[in-house]
């Protein structure tokens, strides 16, 4: 039964109109990433067509949680002085977060704490992958940032069937994504995966997305989702997700890192204890990155 | 081979689920049919009869003579035996008989016919059930009490956990996905107090199966849903140390 109404919500969603598009600039972002040799003056050259991306990137770099005392001016100043990686942070949240439309703030995702999670677990995936030394060269970064996107679409086109997931997550302690497989035969992760193939993202995104719930994935992007699984985890303990849906246990329990460390027994138990160490110390990065891109005005 | 005519037939591969089904309506008119037995059986006296696939007493041409001389006769062909077979069969064979026991009530039914059961026996190990969904929980409180357990059965682990700080108790076993207290959050309290105390889990999700074995304490087990009681006896077997069960 379940598997007939995963067709039917597959079936819905192929007929939606209204569905957010891919910002051109996420695509030619991911065009020159994945090319050996590539500039930034390209990514910059897209980024300049669009007066309203332009200012806002200017703006988020003049925020005062950056540190800066001179005003950047200028795209070309804004990558000298924050650098490449930063720039392409900033320049795909604003873009990802301009194509959401939120409408009326009728349904159960606000805006806002959902792009706090996201912009969160976008940051903590980027730093977990650091810190097992892993190199997904910006990736990483949007898969956190689009891990959830399911979520919006299943809150915007699918709004019953969502909230009696919701309902089951509270009367039989489920979390959301098992009590959607549960009633609807399909998650928000993979939901979330069906919009990245329609937006032709690079395959190890797409799993990422849909696989986020998963531990035992071997298709060659485990460890970019492993990294993706444990800043989800950990960012929605540290309270940066008041989307009504925890993890019911410590992130200490999680599989996701022997995925990453590749070692078991007590390897495992100090691998774990030291990348969480060092982990956690850039929580604060996220918070302000959150503070930056989604409290200080949109 | 010739018997008194039950209402309801049972007629069912696995030994244990039969003897489970017949404990727990041990005061109705059922009869438990060896796979192989073929009984004289009256088709306007039934109300229904649950045969599994595959069994060889009946055969499909005699079980559709009983439904032409009797169309009120329900014939279920239960899931294969399973702990979740177990379950949907009590579910249904309570509904068809329109009765419901409270577990105290099917205890005191029980005890008379527990095999070898009596007054001077030791105390019995007691064990407790944890688990939000009722026909499982109900089903394994009866197969422990058919196995001479004391049982205590809890519906989350809030309960369940605010009983054990007051009554000892051998064995824990629970669901893990359950509201107010979950099954991890049970089995970390637990062994709070007493590192010692075995835990079975028991789960049918595979998102929280998989968290099971990074638990760093002793004497824990997993069973994942849905189970054969002879494997879940199995393990708490092995978890008490190898008596009992």
């Amino acid at each position: 039964m379940t598997q007939s109404r995963r067709e039917e919500i597959h079936k819905r969603m192929e007929s939606l109109e209204m569905l957010p598009s891919l910002p051109r600039v996420v695509s030619e972002l991911l065009r020159l990433l994945g090319e050996r040799d590539y500039s930034m003056s390209q990514l910059m050259e897209q980024v300049r067509q669009d007066p309203a991306l332009t200012a806002r990137v200017l703006k988020v770099a003049n925020s005062a949680r950056f540190g800066r005392t001179r005003e950047i001016e200028s795209l070309n100043q804004a990558l000298v002085i924050l650098g490449e990686g930063e720039i392409q942070c900033l320049v795909t949240t604003i873009s990802v977060m301009r194509a959401f439309d939120f409408g009326q703030q009728s349904g159960y995702v606000q805006q806002d704490q959902f792009w706090a999670h996201s912009v969160g677990c976008a940051e903590m995936t980027q730093q977990i992958a650091a810190s097992f030394g892993l190199r997904f060269h910006g990736t990483d970064f949007i898969a956190g940032l689009l891990h959830d996107v399911g979520k919006v679409i299943l809150d915007q086109h699918f709004h019953e069937e969502f909230m009696a997931c919701y309902e089951l997550t509270k009367t039989m302690g489920l979390p959301l994504f098992e009590a959607e497989r549960r009633l609807l035969g399909v998650d928000h992760a993979e939901i979330g995966s069906w919009l990245a193939l329609r937006w032709d993202l690079p395959k190890s995104l797409v799993a990422a997305i849909r696989c986020h719930h998963d531990s035992d994935v071997q298709d060659g992007n485990q460890k970019l989702i492993a990294c993706v699984r444990l800043a989800n985890h950990l960012v929605k303990g540290e309270s940066m997700s008041v989307l009504g849906e925890g993890i019911p246990w410590s992130i200490e329990l999680d599989p996701a890192w022997e995925t990453l460390a590749g070692v078991k027994g007590d390897a495992l138990d100090t691998a774990r204890t030291e990348a969480l160490a060092r982990i956690r110390k850039g929580l604060q990065r996220a918070r302000d990155r959150v503070a930056v891109l989604v409290h200080n005005g949109s | 081979m010739s018997r008194a005519t039950p209402s309801l037939l049972v007629q069912i591969h696995d030994a244990e689920m039969a003897d489970s089904l017949k404990g727990l309506l041990s005061d109705l008119d059922i009869l438990v049919v060896d796979p192989t037995d073929k009984c004289d059986v009256d088709p306007l006296t039934l109300k229904a009869i649950l045969i599994e696939h595959g069994v060889p007493g009946f055969s499909e041409d005699e079980v559709s003579s009983w439904m032409q001389e009797n169309p009120f006769l329900t014939v279920l062909h239960p899931p294969a035996s399973s702990s979740e077979g177990l379950a949907k069969l009590y579910s249904l064979t309570t509904k068809l008989m329109n009765c419901k026991y409270e577990a105290s009530e099917i205890a005191s039914h029980m005890r008379p016919w527990v095999s070898g059961f009596t007054e001077d026996s030791k105390p019995p190990t007691s064990l407790m059930i944890v688990d939000d969904e009722e026909n499982l929980r109900s089903l394994l409180v009866h197969f422990l009490l058919i196995k001479g357990f004391e049982v205590r059965a809890a519906e989350d682990g809030q309960i369940a956990f605010d009983f054990f700080k007051k009554r000892p108790i051998s064995l824990v076993i629970s669901d893990v996905y359950m509201p107010h207290m979950n099954g991890i959050q049970l089995l970390e309290s637990v062994k709070e107090l007493n590192e010692e105390i075995p835990i079975l889990m028991m789960t049918g999700y595979s998102s929280a199966a998989e968290v099971i074995p990074n638990v760093r304490h002793i004497n824990v087990d997993v069973v994942t849903k849905p189970f054969r009681l002879l494997d879940f006896g199995a393990r708490i077997t092995k978890l008490l140390g190898g008596d009992s069960v």
